[in-house]
């Protein structure tokens, strides 16, 4: 048995900014089941009947509680086991990407948020290594080694 | 009904603090904030430190003017809906966000219909004016453009 589910993808990210670009971009994944997890429990009824599942709301802000994160995203990843990870960040994201690459071997795909115009964000560099795609949305920060620029949620 | 939101993350003194000045000097209009709390308490205008989605969308479905935080999420939401909104960026260097990237998001967002910027109490009052006498944009659709969407399915069905 395969240790991932080929047809499931995982949508994650942390609230506000980063849920509205997520669900704009979930018709790129149509044909796919999507379960979602963010940050906020209330967040479920934006996208029911799809599963969602509640995350520790962790950012840069708070570093103590990272590990409360890696343990919930874990716990997701290991019950969910999707063959594909897409985050629009931030935190939640990039934890997602590191942990789908080294438990699952998922496929990753790295949107950074429309709001980051001037440079691609922290968590978008860090997430470099662990995306199989990565995307920025602004052509103007396209390099030739990354990331690629495809589009804008906007 | 004039809805303030300063997003889900962060307080914002600065930005409460102009409205609730604002809601003092007009009594008539009624103001709703969303503050994620801060040192600031609102005297003249009613408000929550955080409303639930569901809550959070029917006072957005209720105002006639948005004023927020220059964030991509109450941006985009405010155009979803064809209300006017004012963007007012937080300045790292104030310690209102970790970086200026609102400030560049204003720069791109500015003059698009529906949209005003404010950038300090000051321009505020205008801005408020302005917006109020303008309208919305039009009303922008919930998924992203279909080439954006097009471009992700293909490059993500490369991957396997």
């Amino acid at each position: 048995m395969s240790r991932r589910i080929a047809n499931r993808a995982l949508a994650i990210c942390s609230g506000g900014g980063h849920w509205v670009e997520l669900r704009r971009i979930a018709p790129a994944l149509a044909g796919r089941e999507i379960v979602w997890a963010s940050v906020y429990a209330d967040y479920a009824g934006d996208i029911a009947p799809d599963r969602f599942h509640v995350l520790p709301d962790v950012t840069r802000f708070n570093k103590r509680d990272i590990p409360a994160l890696a343990l919930a995203v874990a716990r997701v990843l290991l019950a969910e086991r999707p063959a594909l990870i897409v985050t629009t960040g931030a935190f939640p994201g990039l934890m997602a990407l590191i942990l789908g690459k080294l438990l699952l071997g998922a496929r990753t795909v790295w949107i950074d948020s429309i709001a980051n115009f001037g440079k691609l964000s922290t968590s978008g560099r860090l997430a470099r290594p662990f995306a199989d795609l990565h995307l920025t949305q602004w052509e103007h920060l396209e390099t030739p080694s990354g990331p690629r620029h495809l589009g804008a949620v906007l | 009904m004039i809805f303030l939101t300063v997003g889900s993350v962060l307080p914002f003194e600065r930005l409460v603090a102009a409205v609730d000045d604002w809601a003092g000097r007009h009594p008539e209009t009624e103001i709703f904030a969303q503050t994620k709390g801060g040192r600031y308490t609102p005297r003249h205008m009613a408000h929550a430190e955080i409303l639930s989605p569901a809550e959070f969308a029917r006072r957005l479905d209720a105002a006639e003017l948005i004023i927020a935080h220059a964030g991509m999420g109450s941006a985009i939401m405010a155009a979803e809906r064809a209300k006017p909104v004012i963007l007012f960026p937080r300045r790292a260097a104030l310690r209102e966000h970790t970086t200026d990237h609102q400030l560049d998001t204003v720069k791109f967002l500015e003059g698009r219909p529906g949209i005003h910027v404010a950038t300090d109490p000051e321009t505020l009052d205008r801005a408020i004016a302005e917006a109020r006498k303008g309208g919305g944009g039009e009303r922008l659709s919930s998924a992203a453009p279909p080439t954006f969407i097009a471009n992700l399915r293909a490059a993500i069905a490369a991957l396997d």
